[in-house]
């Protein structure tokens, strides 16, 4: 009976020391990020990030595109939407390194991944924007952005995309109509003022 | 390489089939191009005008891969009534491959491409005729998009007629600026060749090349996307453009030229890009000199 109380308090004791020591791990992490040190952030999490560990492969995920190694930051994503398929963070994580690298196309399938698991979010939408932009799919970038202001009217960047995509595609009065809505928003927006400027 | 034309033509039959079949899935994407081209040649005693038309299909893995397929017909008509003088008529098939690479150490991408022609003429027996063409080429591009480097070296096979090697060695550099809606290009053109009594008396010609591409803002004059001007100074024979798709292998030896293009974007996935171009020759056997004076048309449509 002795024998087995005893065996008890070991394990629970060096199970506790495990969770502390994990805890510890975080913290430091944290404190590495918090003061620009991504890369230590990154070495101190890197065995759980290697085994199957989700918060830890997207957050060694995250702190890599920090780096700017975006290969590797992908390569993790990748690893975290594995192990969770229906992980928004990780859909909409692996666009940052996409982006970073042009992968326009790319960042389009996961941004609408994302969508349709969850309509109307925002940073899904805006990055989808940034590649209808980048590719200069002007029709759909209007369309897109036209839906986007309804939704969230109060909001800087959906303007911005309005007003550019209409004026790519020459229609003036409604480019200029949206460039002074992002001035109401954003006052020194030096693009929308030299824009209303030269269309007066 | 018989059997590359064979190779090429399957590619080309069997990518037209499966468009209709993968164009919804947003992991392939479809550029599909035709073009044509008309021209004459001024002041030249053999030569009376050419006509050639192209379709390219492209089909790109989502930023990962692409492979085109490419064919060409060409037609060039003689003077009437001039001894020596004979019309041709060339048929190319030409067949591309890319893999990207995108590497953080150098802050880019890296392009890996591989072009392969076939080309078949009815040239009299005496001049180099058909051509087998292998081209390798390494472009890399920054993430920022305003700085490339690429390196392409061509190596080309006439030996239908004759035993003629030619290799090319073109690097090139280009700046973008102005937010990227300038671009200029240069280009080196270096093309030794190993027998001399087939390419004019020449074994080893330079060129150089310059491009200006100017992307125009909102509300262009005529609705413009774009304008390029290019210039090539220089001499070259038997030169191969991978961009286009253009082997220039019944010219003679070109000793300049300079282009107009026009481009136009119709509705988000249309293109027209329009070309009016003079390229100087000289015919060094007969001692004539020559241009070509030609305009194209390219129509794309992106899926």
């Amino acid at each position: 009976m002795f024998n087995r109380k005893y065996i008890i308090f070991i394990t629970l004791f060096f199970t506790s020391l495990a969770c502390n020591a994990d805890d510890s791990v975080w913290k430091r992490s944290h404190d590495m990020e918090a003061k620009g040190d991504y890369e230590g952030a990154a070495a101190i999490i890197k065995p759980w990030a290697a085994s199957d560990d989700e918060y830890a492969t997207l957050r060694y995920a995250s702190l890599k595109y920090l780096q700017g190694e975006y290969n590797e930051s992908i390569e993790y994503y990748e690893k975290a939407i594995k192990l969770n398929p229906k992980s928004l963070s990780a859909k909409l994580g692996i666009t940052l390194p996409q982006i970073a690298q042009g992968r326009w196309r790319q960042v389009k399938i996961y941004t609408r991944q994302v969508l349709v698991r969850s309509d109307w979010d925002y940073t899904a939408h805006q990055r989808l924007m940034m590649a209808e932009e980048a590719e200069k799919k002007w029709h759909s970038l209007g369309k897109h952005a036209d839906e986007l202001v309804e939704i969230y009217p109060a909001d800087t960047d959906s303007y911005l995309y309005l007003a550019r995509a209409r004026a790519w595609m020459g229609n003036t009065p409604v480019a200029k109509k949206a460039y002074v809505e992002v001035l109401h928003r954003s006052p020194d927006n030096l693009e929308a003022e030299t824009y209303v400027e030269e269309n007066k | 390489m018989k059997s590359l034309k064979n190779i090429l033509l399957s590619v080309l039959f069997l990518s037209g089939v499966s468009v209709t079949n993968v164009y919804a899935d947003e992991r392939w994407y479809i550029d599909a191009t035709v073009n044509g081209m008309a021209g004459r040649y001024s002041d030249a005693e053999l030569r009376d005008d050419f006509y050639s038309g192209s379709a390219w299909l492209n089909i790109d893995y989502i930023d990962i891969y692409s492979f085109a397929v490419a064919y060409n017909h060409l037609n060039i008509n003689s003077k009437d009534a001039v001894p020596g003088a004979f019309s041709v008529t060339q048929d190319a098939v030409a067949g591309r491959f890319q893999y990207y690479f995108y590497n953080d150490t150098l802050g880019g991408k890296i392009t890996a491409q591989l072009v392969a022609y076939e080309i078949s003429n009815d040239l009299p027996s005496v001049q180099a005729g058909g051509a087998q063409i292998i081209s390798p080429k390494f472009v890399y591009t920054n993430y920022a998009k305003d700085l490339s480097l690429d390196f392409e070296y061509v190596w080309s096979s006439y030996s239908d007629n004759s035993d003629l090697i030619v290799h090319q060695f073109a690097p090139s550099i280009g700046f973008g600026f102005n937010d990227n809606l300038d671009w200029l290009h240069f280009k080196a053109f270096l093309i030794q060749s190993d027998n001399k009594f087939l390419t004019q008396g020449e074994e080893s010609l330079v060129s150089a090349e310059i491009k200006w591409t100017h992307g125009f803002s909102p509300n262009a004059l005529f609705g413009l996307d774009n304008l390029f001007i290019d210039v090539l100074a220089g001499e070259r024979v038997f030169a191969v453009d991978n961009e286009t798709f253009t082997v220039y292998n019944l010219e003679d030896v070109q000793q300049g030229s300079v282009l107009l293009g026009l481009g136009w974007r119709v509705g988000e996935d249309f293109d027209v890009t329009a070309i009016a171009g003079v390229e100087k020759y000289k015919n060094k056997i007969i001692d004539n000199e020559y241009n070509r004076e030609y305009l194209y048309i390219r129509l794309t449509q992106h899926w």
